[in-house]
C-alpha cells in the first residue's frame, strides 16, 4: 500500500490490486459464461414479456369488439326473427324442401316441421 | 478488427439488441461480482445479487442513455440489487466477521501465508461499513473516480472522498505487515 494523499483522485494501486485479487474467484470466467447464459434467458423472457405486453391490450380490444358486434347483432336479430315468423316460414320451408337433394334433407324438414 | 466499445454495445443494447446486452454482461461479469462481494461479503449472496441486477438491467436498458458510460450505470444497479438482497435476507454483516474468517476450520491452506492473508483481508473488510467498503473497492480496485462513485452510491462526492480516506486508514491499521511488505 502506498502513501498517497487519500483525498486525491489517485488510486492506491497496490491496495487496489490486493483487493481485486482477494475479491476475484478462480471461477470468474465460468461465472461470466454463466451470466451470459442468464442474459440470453433474460433477454428471451424479455422478448416474450414484450409480446405479452403488446398482446394483452390487443386481446382486450378484440374481446370488446366481439362483444360490441354481438350486442349489435343481438339487437338486430329480434326484428329479423319477427319477419320470419310472420310471413315467410312456409316459403322458407318450401325452399328448403326443394333444395334438399342431399341425404338428410328429409330429416331436416322433419325437424323444422316439428 | 478493433474490439467493440462499451458505448457501441450499450447503444445497440438500449435499442433492444440482446446479443449486445449479453456481450456487455460477459464483459462486466467479473467486475460486478467483485463489487457485489465487497457489498455483501458472501460469495453466494453476491452471485445472486449479480443475477438480480442482470434482470433489472435488461428491464431498464431501454432507458439507458448510451452517451453515458455503461459501467457506472450497471454497477449502480448491482449495488442496489445487493442492498435489496441484504434487506430481503435480513443480512447484518456490515460489522460482523464472516463465519469463514472467524472460524475457517481445517484446511490445507490454513497455515499458508495466502490463507492468512485472506483471513486478514476478510476481517479488515468486514470491519468497514458497507459504503466505505464499496467506495474503497470501486475507487482503488476498479478504478472509478470519486464523482462516478458518488453517482453510483447516490451520496455527495465529499462523502466518497472521506469514505475512501477512512477505509484506507482502516485497512492499513488492520494489515500493518502487509503495508510494510508491499511498500
Amino acid at each position: 500500500m502506498s502513501d498517497t494523499n487519500d483525498f486525491d483522485q489517485d488510486r492506491d494501486v497496490a491496495l487496489g490490486a490486493l483487493l481485486r485479487g482477494h475479491l476475484s474467484a478462480a471461477d470468474d470466467a465460468a461465472f461470466a459464461a454463466r451470466m451470459r447464459g442468464e442474459a440470453v434467458a433474460t433477454a428471451q423472457a424479455g422478448d416474450w414479456s414484450a409480446v405479452a405486453h403488446w398482446a394483452l391490450p390487443g386481446l382486450v380490444a378484440a374481446a370488446l369488439l366481439i362483444a360490441a358486434l354481438g350486442a349489435a347483432v343481438g339487437r338486430a336479430m329480434p326484428a329479423s326473427t319477427a319477419r320470419t315468423a310472420s310471413g315467410s316460414t312456409a316459403g322458407s320451408l318450401t325452399e328448403l324442401a326443394s333444395d334438399s337433394t342431399q341425404a338428410g334433407g328429409g330429416a331436416l324438414l322433419a325437424v323444422m316441421s316439428y | 478488427m478493433a474490439p467493440v466499445t462499451d458505448a457501441e454495445l450499450a447503444s445497440r443494447a438500449a435499442s433492444g439488441d440482446g446479443e449486445a446486452f449479453r456481450a456487455l454482461v460477459e464483459r462486466y461479469a467479473a467486475r460486478t461480482r467483485r463489487v457485489a462481494r465487497a457489498a455483501l461479503l458472501e460469495p453466494h449472496d453476491a452471485d445472486d445479487a449479480v443475477q438480480d441486477a442482470l434482470f433489472s438491467a435488461w428491464r431498464a436498458i431501454g432507458r439507458f442513455d448510451p452517451a453515458r458510460p455503461f459501467g457506472p450505470w450497471f454497477l449502480r444497479i448491482v449495488v442496489n440489487a445487493a442492498a435489496d438482497l441484504r434487506r430481503r435476507r435480513s443480512l447484518r454483516r456490515t460489522e460482523e466477521v464472516p463465519a469463514a474468517a472467524a472460524d475457517p476450520g481445517p484446511s490445507p491452506e490454513r497455515d499458508t501465508d495466502r490463507a492468512l492473508l485472506r483471513e486478514a483481508l476478510d476481517k479488515a473488510l468486514a470491519t468497514l461499513p458497507e459504503r466505505r467498503r464499496l467506495a474503497l473497492v470501486l475507487h482503488d480496485a476498479e478504478g472509478y473516480g470519486h464523482d462516478e462513485i458518488a453517482t453510483m452510491l447516490n451520496v455527495p462526492v465529499g462523502t466518497i472522498r472521506s469514505d475512501v480516506f477512512h477505509a484506507r486508514r482502516a485497512m492499513r491499521a488492520a494489515l500493518p505487515a502487509l503495508g510494510e511488505t508491499d511498500r
